[in-house]
């Protein structure tokens, strides 16, 4: 009953977003893979990276603006590791964790505080508006960028890893948090290294993700961030393709989900349902490593 | 160092409690409580009403009493937009001793609060909360503005003017301005042998290009997407670029200048239902209210923003939310006249039987439901990011 | 040592008469205040705490699911005491509803408790075997399917799909909340004092070294799970009861981390903890600092900074710097004794003593 292009348009929604999650799927497949942390505060600074955004276009064109709020990003990114994560490395897991839902319910009562709870209108960024059309449907350039752009700096961000010394830093301290500090390897900064490109990540995706909606609102964050954590839990935590994978398949099936209207209210459950099934029937993701609890 | 702190905190508590105990209301003076969201994703609908309530303040600050000139103090509390925080925001105003509440824009957090304000025994007068419900089996709520099974019925009327014959109902799941206002269109078009079909999206959703998707592979000739200002250019935008070129229509939250902003060009011939239009020049109250209500907002710049800033011509206009923020503290203020007497009961009973003209939306007179009887609708659409007037309904 | 014990129980039974006739008075004279509005809710609160650390705290689960466990106590409790001739009215959409019966309100609170112990049991199952963090996600995650579930229209006969619950059956007196919470932390208190208790901190302390004693792991997760669960259930029934509506899509993660953040408050791993943090925040974010959402002129000095939205952001840094500088808490692990408060008075004499005769 529904013609090709229907189904064609569903899978590019679908991908658009997925690869929207995969961006911030990787902050966090980061930072767990080396600090067992979930960063509750990750989809709240790509939140507040969307803010940056709306208020620096204010006074200057979005197209300058673009680096100058992945800096910020990426300072407010380390900085919340330095001030609320940081003190707490010997402290008990739930204790960090705390933290880290005391950092995101403090962004998103900044936000709220500083927007008066209103969503911002997000600056057009004229080249990513466009649209054409391709026989009976019409594109957004944004929605053939955004999964270029992910692959592209997915595939930068693998080889950054497996090939410079810092990659194979993250790798060693993410293998054994203390044998690599004995090894020499500056643990705080590898840690300082993987919230950057976490955070540098999310606030590439900001720019996508509200280039496309058009709108910011302070509590837009918790949502992706949860949904970007499942993606990563799927593939397998640490594993940087596995969190891209699951990333689309997740956002492939809610825009299928969503398509149909009797179960379009699971879309966000669906991802929950999927994060239980892989954690029972493969615990470790479809592509993590093994670890064994040690006594 | 720990000691010390638990004893003070302990310290403040009994303190607290304490002075709990002291009221401050002066006895020259009643409060009417403002309870609108000033906060989440109707803050700007709530705003525009507080203007309203504020501007008709300013007009009316005192009232006499059995000879006695009583100072009116408004008392705000944000609902937050959300139907769980309204009964805090609501007992908030309780505690506070409110003599009668105005607002609030949004049928959920009327809903939610409503019951609490009937037991405390205040009456309660919305502004612009549509949905039946709000009045219904509940003596102390009283309303200003129409409610949706009419608006519904005139949107049908308009749409299948305009040709639609089989319409998408995009409502938001949970909002009871929204399934409401979506049920009674759905079933005005159908009675009038039309199709309609409801699609429902979860809140705070920002992904509607499935459901355009699906707009276009059923071939729907109109979406009806009574939904809040927030989500209202998100649905334009999206419609629009995934080439659903449809008449899209919707009800009075759209009365709201960011719309046109947001969506631009998008929004050229989407049209809404609203309760005011300000050039209509048959309404000799509303042209007085419009007249003065600009110059007072103008006095500030903090009340321009609350109005929704300035258009491309350095103008701000009046949103029809306004006029009932209006109208609903002239109410009050009649009602305590008219009841002489600061208590909620008293003034509950003269509101059920207060007639006054000279309101901004027309003469108000409550029903036995405690819902104003209103016939008129004004109809606009947005031009080139702009809200124009264009017809309007009188029954 | 009997004495202390008898001199424990005079105490406590003064403590329980004032607190009752504070109270009562509060009840009659002040029935619309924001004080016996805070104590309701308060105590509401302290309920949903205490339940929430006996998995956090006592066992050492790291348990996200509590608005999931709420959201199912409320709407049990809303859907079964719905008078008949109100559910026309409540259930608009759906030609007043499926249910045709009503039952009487303590009915509808332990049935609240027991539904929240079922589908505890249907969540426990699958996700009390993983670890501490991927446990916390997949609570979260199942709070969020049991809200889209509720929501789900084919459900709407029942559980009215997302619409507004409202017109069942609430509290008329601010002492039945205060009298059912203190009951239901009372049951905690013996629970955690009993064998099954000093299983679930044995369980905290050590998971190898628990089953290495003896301890059915997944069986005594399990008890503590479902009984967390009962009670969240029950406080979700109060709240429904005290807000006199109720609607899914307010039971979010947020939800689940504002009592998470009281637990903090209070002290991971005490009852006592748990109770004063719920009567602090509460008290802080309904009432005392509610000021600092209005803009305010000191000396006709407007203060800018002070607009809607400044309490939350005062209140989130407050609550970071406990996180941060007091893990402990108020409380820490310490629970509340006469002894402890008679040693603290002794103390500071002769601190004051010491003071003066220096």
């Amino acid at each position: 009953m529904h013609s090709a292009s229907y189904y064609l348009e569903l899978l590019l929604s679908g991908i658009t977003v997925g690869s929207l999650y995969a961006l911030i799927a990787i902050g966090y497949t980061m930072v767990y893979g080396i600090l067992r942390l979930i960063n509750f505060a990750h989809g709240d600074i790509f939140m507040m990276a969307g803010f940056f955004m709306v208020y620096l276009s204010a006074s200057m064109s979005p197209v300058v603006a673009i680096p100058i709020v992945l800096i910020l990003t990426v300072l407010l990114g380390t900085t919340i590791e330095r001030v609320a994560y940081k003190p707490l490395r010997s402290a008990p897991r739930m204790s960090v964790m705390i933290s880290a839902i005391g950092v995101s319910y403090l962004l998103e009562n900044l936000a709220t505080y500083i927007t008066g709870g209103l969503a911002k209108a997000y600056p057009v960024i004229p080249f990513l508006k466009k649209t054409f059309t391709v026989g009976q449907m019409t594109i957004k350039t944004i929605t053939v960028i955004t999964p270029v752009l992910t692959i592209f700096l997915v595939v930068a961000l693998v080889s950054f890893i497996s090939r410079t010394k810092t990659g194979m830093a993250m790798r060693a301290v993410s293998k054994d948090f203390d044998t690599a500090r004995l090894m020499g390897i500056r643990v705080n900064d590898v840690i300082s290294y993987t919230f950057v490109i976490g955070s540098f990540l999310a606030g590439v995706g900001s720019i996508l993700y509200f280039t496309n909606y058009g709108q910011v609102s302070p509590l837009i964050g918790a949502m992706p961030g949860l949904k970007a954590f499942v993606a990563a839990v799927f593939g397998g935590i640490g594993s940087i393709p596995g969190a891209v994978l699951g990333a689309y398949l997740i956002g492939i099936c809610e825009s299928f989900i969503k398509s149909n209207d009797s179960i379009a209210i699971f879309s966000n459950a669906f991802t929950f349902v999927l994060l239980i099934v892989v954690l029972l029937f493969k615990p470790n993701g479809m592509f993590g490593e093994k670890d064994n609890e040690k006594v | 160092m720990k000691k010390i702190l638990a004893m003070i905190l302990a310290l403040s508590m009994v303190f607290a409690l304490a002075f709990s105990a002291v009221s401050y209301a002066a006895d020259d003076t009643i409060k009417i409580g403002v309870f609108e969201p000033t906060s989440g994703q109707n803050a700007a609908g709530g705003k525009k009403e507080i203007l309203g309530i504020e501007y008709a303040h300013s007009l009316y600050p005192t009232v006499t009493i059995d000879g006695k000139e009583y100072n009116i103090e408004l008392v705000y509390a944000d609902n937050g937009s959300d139907a769980a925080k309204a009964p805090s925001a609501a007992q908030l105003l309780i505690s506070k001793g409110v003599s009668a509440v105005v607002g609030t824009y949004g049928s959920g957090c009327a809903i939610a609060a409503g019951d609490l304000f009937a037991e405390a025994e205040i009456p309660a007068i919305g502004t612009s909360c549509t949905n039946p419900q709000v009045t219904l089996g509940n003596d102390y709520y009283f309303r200003i503005c129409y409610i949706d099974p009419f608006q519904g019925a005139v949107m049908a009327s308009y749409a299948l003017k305009q040709g639609c014959k089989n319409c998408a109902v995009i409502v938001e799941a949970g909002d009871d301005y929204s399934a409401g206002f979506g049920t009674y269109f759905s079933n005005a078009m159908k009675d009038a042998g039309a199709e309609c079909t409801t699609i429902t999206f979860q809140t705070g959703e920002t992904e509607f290009s499935t459901i355009m998707a699906n707009v276009k592979s059923a071939g729907y000739d109109g979406i009806f997407a009574p939904v809040s200002i927030e989500t209202a250019p998100l649905i334009i935008n999206q419609a629009r670029e995934s080439g659903v070129a449809c008449q899209i229509m919707a009800g009075d939250t759209w009365d709201d200048a960011s719309i046109g902003q947001r969506a631009g060009a998008n929004a050229n011939g989407v049209f809404f239902s609203c309760f005011f239009d300000q050039t209509d020049e048959s309404n000799e109250a509303g042209a007085v209210f419009a007249d003065g209500f600009l110059k007072w907002v103008c006095e500030d710049s903090t009340r321009i923003d609350n109005n929704g800033g300035k258009d491309n011509q350095g103008e701000t206009a009046i949103s029809s939310v306004t006029p009932c923020g209006y109208d609903a503290y002239m109410a009050a203020y009649y009602a305590i006249e008219a009841a002489q007497s600061t208590k909620g009961a008293d003034i509950r009973d003269a509101l059920a039987s207060l007639e006054a003209t000279g309101l901004v939306t027309g003469d108000l007179k409550f029903d036995e439901n405690g819902d104003a009887v209103k016939s008129y609708v004004a109809i606009k659409t947005f031009q080139d990011g702009e809200i124009v007037f264009s017809d309007a309904y009188t029954g | 040592m009997r004495n202390t014990k008898k001199r424990d129980w005079i105490l406590t039974l003064i403590l329980i008469a004032i607190v009752t006739v504070f109270l009562v008075y509060v009840d009659k004279n002040m029935h619309y205040s924001m004080l016996a509005s805070v104590i309701q809710k308060a105590a509401i609160y302290s309920l949903l705490a205490v339940s929430m650390n006996l998995l956090n705290g006592f066992t050492g689960l790291f348990s996200l699911g509590q608005a999931g466990f709420m959201l199912v106590g409320a709407y049990t409790y809303a859907i079964l005491t719905i008078p008949m001739k109100q559910r026309v009215n409540v259930y608009q959409y759906f030609d007043g509803g499926l249910l045709k019966f009503t039952v009487p309100v303590v009915v509808g609170i332990l049935a609240a408790g027991l539904v929240a112990v079922i589908f505890a049991w249907l969540v426990g199952k699958p996700c009390l075997k993983l670890k501490s963090d991927y446990l916390a996600i997949a609570t979260l995650g199942f709070a969020e399917i049991i809200r889209a579930i509720v929501q789900w229209d084919k459900l709407g006969p029942i559980t009215n799909s997302s619409n507004i619950l409202k017109k069942f059956p609430t509290f008329h007196s601010i002492l039945w909340p205060v009298v059912i919470s203190a009951f239901c932390i009372f049951l905690i208190i013996l629970l955690i004092n009993s064998s099954y208790g000093r299983a679930f901190k044995a369980i905290r302390e050590d998971e190898i070294a628990a089953e290495a004693m003896g301890i059915n792991l997944a069986k005594t997760k399990m008890q503590a799970f479902l009984t967390s669960a009962f009670f969240a259930g029950v406080g979700g029934a109060m709240l429904a009861m005290f807000q006199s509506s109720v609607q899914a899509k307010s039971f979010t993660s947020a939800m689940t981390y504002e009592i998470l953040l009281i637990v903090v408050i209070g002290g991971i791993g005490s009852v006592t903890g748990s109770v004063i943090g719920s009567f602090l925040y509460i008290a802080c974010s309904e009432w005392w600092l509610r000021f600092l959402d209005d803009s305010q002129t000191y000396l006709h000095i407007n203060i800018p900074f002070m607009r809607g939205g400044f309490r939350m952001v005062v209140f989130s840094v407050i609550i970071m710097l406990i996180v941060l500088f007091y893990r402990q808490g108020i409380m820490g692990t310490k629970e509340f004794s006469w002894q402890g408060i008679l040693n603290a008075f002794q103390r500071f004499k002769r601190e004051k003593a010491g003071v003066d005769n220096g």
